[in-house]
């Protein structure tokens, strides 16, 4: 997708989801959001097939990995709010999230599987953006509108303290 | 006397949910079943009414694995049931990205499916530690094989571009080359999968049995997209429209999929290694030359050679795709409208996909709607075959005193090795009326 050297000091970005199933679009729609806004140093990716986009290419020489993502809503999370985690904070994501799916790899065992293959940069970032129902439409519900304009924001602001943090 | 128990609730790397229930008392299999639990899909069911277009859009979604092979058999059937003929290049395209989901399916299935059984490992995951290299090479080529997909389908899966009566997306000249370009580079990998097979301990078990396959006849070439259906012990060709007359579904107690039989056997068995048992002299010259080096030779009668079959089919269809795509270089690729119904009719369409043949057929009224339809799934046609197989290993296994634990494997591994996709299987359910 891009060449090594192209990545180099920038921080990679990689918006995870599917358009035709309606609210798991959301992470497309923050990285596509990201990439109108034109930001420095930042890669910016759309993935349909996150798992294979996250193990297959090296993301090493970037310094920075973030990915974005749905989840489905809960008492602790509801509908339109979100979160920022370190990957390599916390339990293991692949236990946290799911078990391996029979019919494809999710982002999940994307990530585990490029970080044992030595594939992801010092510092990962996951925003997990929090969904009603996941099913079959090419729209958002309304009240994920602003939750991706603010995961935007909020990685946009993140970005710049992460700037700041690097030239110190 | 020995007596044993296998209860495997959901033999885990495969696609969808399935038991092996075995049972042996004083030395004798009183229970042998394969049982498949998943839910059914009703799929047949919910197609009666919608438009003839719908068809294809609806039944790519039976798997995501398998979807081009439905979109595949789905426009064939509903072309063969309007009367529409395609272009030379809707074949070409159709060819293209059908070789592009055999490259897809069976790279997940070696690397991903299979391998982790023969280098001791429970999943793909453990071997990104101990096996880096083997990890990095699938990955590159699942992701090459997702974007020739994506670049012909318009999406890695559930492709959107291919209708009834062609495509509504053509992939442009720039990604075509680069495409070639990559093909052309994954032959490295294909090298180094073979040579990591060759060196893979495939259990030596030998139960010859049927095995089905489309055939092309006159145009010599390896049947995937076109041929009609022939087996190593009925090799007069049947035309898919008739494939009643070869395949004859039935349903057991045990199963959420039917059963198949032919007229010659109980059980039979289709997908890599029926392909290669029937058209190995139909290879690409270096798929052939990868499956004599791989000690295969048709007619080969062990079910594990499937996955040495699939890497056969690996090389036969990354050559294919170049010569496909040199092809449309060279004449090429131009918008053209889609070839509107003649008629409303019935309709049978088959394809090779990666686990085998599958046929879709529908009967069409004189509006275009849907009325009837039956899906014939690779999968649901192995289902006995694989019991045979387990059938005929237990005995071996028995003898050979081997623990419980390394038979359960045993048959884990076989199952794996057929590859089935479980899910698509599914679309029979038994109700018991009070």
């Amino acid at each position: 997708m891009y060449p090594a050297g192209d990545l180099r000091h920038v921080a990679r970005i990689i918006g995870c989801g599917r358009w035709s199933m309606g609210n798991d679009q959301a992470g497309l729609l923050v990285a596509r959001r990201l990439h109108e806004r034109g930001l420095p140093d930042a890669v910016i990716d759309l993935s349909e097939q996150p798992a294979i986009d996250l193990a297959a290419e090296s993301h090493a020489e970037a310094e920075l990995l973030i990915v974005v993502d749905t989840a489905r809503a809960d008492d602790v999370h509801p509908i339109g709010t979100f979160v920022r985690f370190d990957y390599r904070e916390g339990p293991r994501l692949l236990d946290a999230v799911q078990r391996l799916d029979s019919h494809s790899l999710g982002v999940a065992a994307g990530l585990e599987l490029a970080e044992r293959l030595g594939m992801l940069p010092p510092q990962v970032w996951i925003y997990v953006l929090f969904c009603g129902a996941f099913e079959r439409r090419l729209t958002l519900d309304a009240a994920l509108d602003e939750c991706v304009a603010a995961v935007a924001a909020a990685i946009e602001r993140d970005l710049v303290a992460w700037r700041a943090r690097r030239r110190n | 006397m020995k007596t044993v128990t296998i209860d495997v609730k959901q033999v885990t790397r495969v696609e969808g949910h399935g038991n092996i229930a075995v049972k042996v008392e004083d030395g004798r299999i009183t229970k042998l079943e394969l049982q498949i639990v998943e839910s059914p899909r009703f799929f047949e069911a919910f197609l009666r009414g919608r438009r003839w277009y719908e068809a294809p859009h609806v039944t790519c979604r039976v798997c995501g694995i398998c979807s081009v092979g439905h979109t595949t058999a789905s426009v064939k059937a509903i072309e063969a049931a309007t009367g529409i003929q395609v272009s030379e290049q809707t074949r070409m395209l159709r060819r293209l990205i059908l070789d592009a989901e055999h490259l897809q399916s069976h790279v997940l299935h070696l690397y991903f499916l299979a391998v982790p059984d023969f280098l001791g490992v429970g999943s793909v995951i453990p071997l990104a530690s101990t096996h880096p290299d083997v990890v990095r090479r699938a990955l590159r080529m699942k992701k090459l094989a997702n974007d020739l997909c994506a670049a012909v389908g318009g999406r890695h899966i559930h492709p959107i571009a291919e209708h009834v009566g062609g495509f509504t997306h053509l992939p442009s000249q720039d990604e075509l080359i680069d495409l070639k370009r990559r093909l052309e580079a994954s032959r490295d990998d294909l090298k180094l999968t073979a040579e990591l097979y060759a060196t893979l301990d495939l259990p030596d078990f030998q139960r010859p049995t049927e095995y089905i396959a489309l055939r092309c006849c006159g145009n010599g070439e390896y049947a995937l997209y076109d041929g009609r259906i022939v087996s190593t012990l009925q090799p007069e060709p049947t035309e898919a429209s008739e494939y009643r007359r070869r395949l004859i579904e039935s349903v057991v107690k045990h199963s959420a999929s039917k059963h198949v039989r032919s007229p010659h056997s109980e059980a039979y068995m289709v997908g890599a290694l029926a392909r290669f048992n029937v058209n190995a002299n139909r290879l690409h010259p270096a798929a052939r030359d990868l499956a004599r080096r791989l000690g295969m030779a048709p007619v080969c009668g062990n079910p594990f050679h499937n996955n040495s079959a699939q890497l056969v089919e690996c090389v036969h269809v990354t050559e294919d795709a170049i010569e496909l795509i040199d092809a449309l270089l060279t004449r090429g690729v131009a918008v053209e409208p889609l070839v509107r119904p003649e008629r409303f009719g019935r309709g049978v369409g088959a394809a090779e996909v990666p686990r085998g043949l599958l046929i879709h057929e529908y009967e069409l009224d004189d509006k275009g709607l849907i009325t009837a339809a039956n899906l014939i799934i690779p999968t649901g046609q192995n289902l006995a075959n694989i019991e045979a197989d387990m059938r005929a290993m237990m005995p071996s296994m028995l003898a050979a005193d081997m623990s419980r634990e390394q038979m359960t494997h045993r048959l884990e591994m076989l199952v794996r090795a057929y590859d089935p996709c479980i899910s698509c299987a599914t679309h029979f359910l038994d109700i018991e009326w009070q």
